[in-house]
């Protein structure tokens, strides 16, 4: 039973950036999908967007199969990101096509920095931004202060322009206001506040920076806990009509989810 | 009631473009007031940002109106350079004036204070902290992927075992090696809002009870509704959370108050 229970009351939380299951670095509780959901009860959290902790290190397909079960055991819950590795090129129109249209996929996910800092503009990434461009999916891809500029995002944004761009973690690490000049010159770029969201203030920069429209709420559950992130949504200094945006209605609208919802 | 380990006020420079802020007493007891939160510790930005010696001082005035409700927390530095008084006296100075909880920040980035978590360095701060039963707060102001020295950690409750350890900051990552540290040292704390892990609170106190964990925001570079919501909806037993809520933080700084009152410091 999910708990809408203030400060939670809104009638849609989705979670647009999640994992699940073990992770080399560290332990992490309760990390698969029943653990997940109970926590998301607990929490309010209507549904999670996930990619599997083994898509983005060892194996994709193996990661990508266990979001499918996960998708199959709760379907009303969990969304899936097809990941995809670069490193592996001749396997990645297969596997998109696999996740996507075999399996009920809604996103695809990028995630450079543990795929051997492949550059996003790459040529081993391009069937990737072809294949989102063609089907007008959306694309979570990971950012950190070693990797692709925000020029870089910049530039794939104008090239494929049906692509909605997540740019994950806010691109923090380039600097907030770097992260926002970059997302206001290009429709096409949210705002992923997964991570950052836990310092205060973030949320209320994020949406008076881009708009309410352009920002979403993700927490990276299981990697780590959703309620020091999700509190500081529900505690923000914003209007409800803002809140409702940023924590649920947006990403309803950019991955496509209302039938879940029905 | 929940009662909040780690706030500050003062203004802030900001960093990691996070911006800065500036909190007053008031406008920290409006935000407790509107999130429910009962009580406060509290250390003082210039303590932190500038000088304990200015920072401590400034504390006490601005809480004087507020005593009730806000707690004051030192910050303490080595005093082997002469830059403060031997820890003896500053223990003995801290009795007189209420302050239950000391903080120390001994890490080496520019944030931090710069000094080693030794006995060799701090073994006679530790010494007087632990004869007064203070609490000591270990803030390594940890980032991300980062994780406290936990050696440093594991001598330091194994020397002064009735000294109350409170972590700052724990961050996700760190249960293999915090875990075989809290079975062994139960002087050792941690406080939640920088404990993020993954309904961490839940398989904490499966583990090892709720004894040893504190409520603390890190208010306000993190949110005090977001530590408050991360505590309410833990799935833990009521009388768990009110231990963490509140009950573990005023025993501890309680023990602090008898001691001093033996002593005949207040």
């Amino acid at each position: 039973m999910r708990n809408k229970t203030y400060p939670s009351d809104f009638d849609l939380i989705i979670d647009m950036h999640c994992h699940m299951g073990h992770f080399r670095n560290f332990q992490i509780p309760f990390n698969d999908v029943h653990g997940m959901v109970t926590g998301m009860d607990a929490l309010g959290i209507d549904i999670a967007c996930v990619t599997h902790h083994a898509g983005i290190f060892s194996d994709f397909r193996f990661g990508n199969d266990k979001v499918a079960e996960a998708m199959r055991l709760y379907p009303e819950r969990i969304v899936g990101y097809c990941t995809i590795n670069p490193n592996f090129p001749g396997e990645v129109r297969a596997e998109m096509e696999r996740c996507i249209d075999g399996m009920g996929f809604k996103a695809l996910k990028v995630h450079p920095e543990l795929h051997d800092d492949y550059p996003l503009d790459g040529p081993n990434y391009r069937p990737v931004w072809e294949f989102a461009q063609e089907r007008k999916l959306p694309l979570l891809s990971h950012t950190y202060s070693g990797g692709d500029s925000l020029e870089v995002f910049g530039r794939l944004a104008d090239e494929y322009p049906d692509v909605t761009i997540l740019l994950g973690h806010l691109a923090f690490d380039k600097g907030l206001e770097r992260s926002f000049a970059m997302v206001n010159e290009h429709p096409n770029v949210i705002i992923d506040l997964t991570g950052p969201v836990q310092f205060l203030g973030v949320v209320e920069r994020a949406v008076r920076g881009v708009g309410a429209d352009r920002v979403v709420y993700g927490s990276d559950i299981p990697f780590r806990d959703a309620a020091t992130q999700l509190g500081n949504v529900l505690y923000a200094d914003l209007t409800r009509e803002e809140k409702t945006k940023v924590l649920g209605l947006n990403a309803k609208r950019i991955f496509g989810i209302g039938e879940m919802l029905a | 009631m929940y009662f909040d380990c780690d706030t500050r006020i003062g203004r802030s420079a900001g960093t990691k473009n996070l911006g800065g802020h500036d909190i007053s007493p008031e406008t920290l007891l409006a935000n407790m007031d509107r999130i429910g939160v009962g009580k406060a510790l509290v250390f003082h930005t210039m303590a932190w940002e500038y000088h304990p010696n200015e920072g401590n001082a400034m504390l006490i005035k601005a809480l004087a109106p507020h005593r009730d409700r806000l707690e004051p927390c030192w910050v303490m530095l080595p005093h082997h350079t002469g830059e403060v008084p031997h820890p003896q006296d500053t223990v003995a100075e801290m009795q007189r004036l209420g302050v239950k909880a000391a903080r120390i920040f001994p890490n080496f980035p520019a944030n931090s204070h710069r000094f080693e978590l030794a006995e060799w360095c701090i073994g006679e701060m530790l010494d007087a902290l632990e004869a007064a039963r203070i609490p000591l707060l270990l803030d390594f102001v940890l980032f991300r992927r980062e994780q406290p020295p936990f050696r440093d950690i594991f001598s330091i409750c194994e020397n002064h075992p009735n000294l109350p350890v409170i972590l700052i900051g724990v961050q996700a990552r760190n249960n293999r090696s915090l875990y075989p540290l809290l079975r062994r040292f139960p002087n050792l704390h941690v406080q939640t809002a920088g404990y993020f892990v993954h309904r961490g609170l839940e398989h904490f106190t499966e583990f090892f009870g709720s004894r040893q964990l504190v409520f603390g925001s890190n208010t306000p570079t993190l949110g005090m509704g977001a530590a408050h919501f991360h505590v309410d909806r833990a799935l833990v037993a009521e009388t768990d959370r009110t231990a963490i809520a509140g009950s573990n933080l005023t025993a501890l700084l309680a023990a602090a108050a008898e001691r001093a009152q033996q002593e005949g410091r207040i």
